[in-house]
């Protein structure tokens, strides 16, 4: 399914940069301008760091944090007032917000239920929209504790926000930092907020009279930017963009997001013709 | 929602995050690296997608498009996250109130 995969292949250092380092390297601090792999034959964790002279500045995520976890914290308002008039009591709200701690799980469910529909279908729904937290794993774990059980602590953190926040991070110990601070944020605001509109009720209009059905996939543009610096990147964009356009119509809601994993070998595709075109020995004209 | 359904709901979200980060994301890591770096591209493009166009199962252009296209603009010419977020509210709350 990889062209040319090997980490030998990848390791080679074309227009990509790519950084390989062995896992026990890992756990140390990451020196900032490391430029060659210390061994490629070592089964390693990528680092990426863009193309030379775009990498720029890694994304503030402190202050993202803070500007995502008001935006999520006012969503969860939305939430604890949907819930509440869909005949949830506080203790469930509590315990879904706290213990789900996945927002567009948590919205299907009160959705099925409030439509009338029976507790299977709202599970059944919700596990569909939790789905991707699965495939987050892979994206977040460099982000994560080496151990097995702290790793098992941070799983419950694993939601779009904190893997959009710590993908977004250039270096690891950034990735960590902004996955963990939030973490720790949109639980905070997630809880605080649908706490607040499960007791409030229906005190606030509909959200959609302040925009705020806009404030999530703007977050999600703006996090998205750096991935899209390469080309295959930019091609693993459009074309999981296209399926989920093309699949939003025919599927139910959570399939468009998974079914997006098939834009990766066309990406791959791409990079590794990048990578072979880069390559000093097959480029036009003599050799250096 | 009885609370047997909802522990089985807790345990199943939890269940497949887990998944990810232990086995499903250590089997990435070894079979398919390079995919790693090229998954949060795909994620969140459909996610943006999904979330931009999507309305109870069916596609929609309405203010929120208007909203998401101008905090992207936004995200794209490196304004602050507090920018981009508040230009994609105000535009598409004006949008609906002006409608």
């Amino acid at each position: 399914m990889l062209p040319g995969a090997g980490w030998a292949f990848l390791a080679r250092a074309g227009p990509w940069e790519w950084v390989v380092f062995p896992r026990r390297a890992l756990r140390i601090r990451v020196p900032r301008q490391r430029a060659t792999p210390p061994d490629i034959r070592t089964r390693s964790t990528l680092v990426i760091r863009g193309r030379p002279g775009s990498s720029g500045q890694p994304r503030p995520y402190r202050r993202d944090c803070l500007v995502m976890g008001l935006a999520v914290g006012v969503t969860g308002v939305t939430f604890g007032v949907l819930a509440d008039a869909a005949g949830f009591d506080l203790l469930r709200v509590i315990a879904m917000s706290a213990l789900m701690f996945t927002g567009a799980s948590q919205f299907a469910v009160v959705g099925v239920i409030n439509d009338g529909g029976t507790g299977g279908a709202a599970v059944g729904s919700a596990l569909l929209l939790a789905a991707r937290n699965a495939l987050y794993g892979p994206v977040v774990r460099r982000a994560l504790p080496a151990s097995a059980f702290a790793r098992l602590g941070g799983a419950h953190f694993v939601v779009d926000e904190t893997t959009g926040m710590a993908a977004a991070q250039t270096r690891r110990r950034d990735a960590a930092g902004a996955f963990w601070l939030a973490g720790a944020t949109l639980w905070l605001s997630w809880n605080l907020g649908s706490v607040t509109g499960a007791l409030l009720g229906t005190v606030m209009g509909a959200p959609e009279t302040w925009g705020l059905d806009a404030a999530f996939p703007a977050i999600f543009a703006a996090l998205l930017t750096g991935h899209l610096r390469t080309a295959a990147g930019r091609t693993a964009a459009v074309v999981a963009g296209t399926i989920a356009l093309g699949s939003v119509p025919f599927t139910a809601s959570g399939i468009p997001i998974l079914l997006s994993v098939l834009a990766l070998p066309p990406a791959l595709y791409v990079r590794a013709r990048r990578r072979r075109l880069s390559d000093p020995e097959n480029r036009p004209g003599p050799a250096p | 929602m009885s609370w047997p359904l909802l522990i089985a709901l807790v345990a199943g979200c939890y269940g497949l995050k887990a998944l990810g980060v232990t086995a499903l994301g250590g089997l990435v890591e070894r079979r398919l690296g390079p995919v790693v770096t090229l998954l949060p591209a795909s994620l969140f493009t459909a996610l943006i997608v999904v979330s931009t166009f999507e309305e109870a199962g069916r596609l929609v252009l309405d203010a929120r498009v208007a909203g998401v296209a101008v905090g992207a603009l936004a995200a794209w010419r490196k304004a602050p996250l507090i920018v981009v977020v508040l230009a994609a509210m105000a535009v598409t709350a004006g949008l609906r109130t002006l409608s």
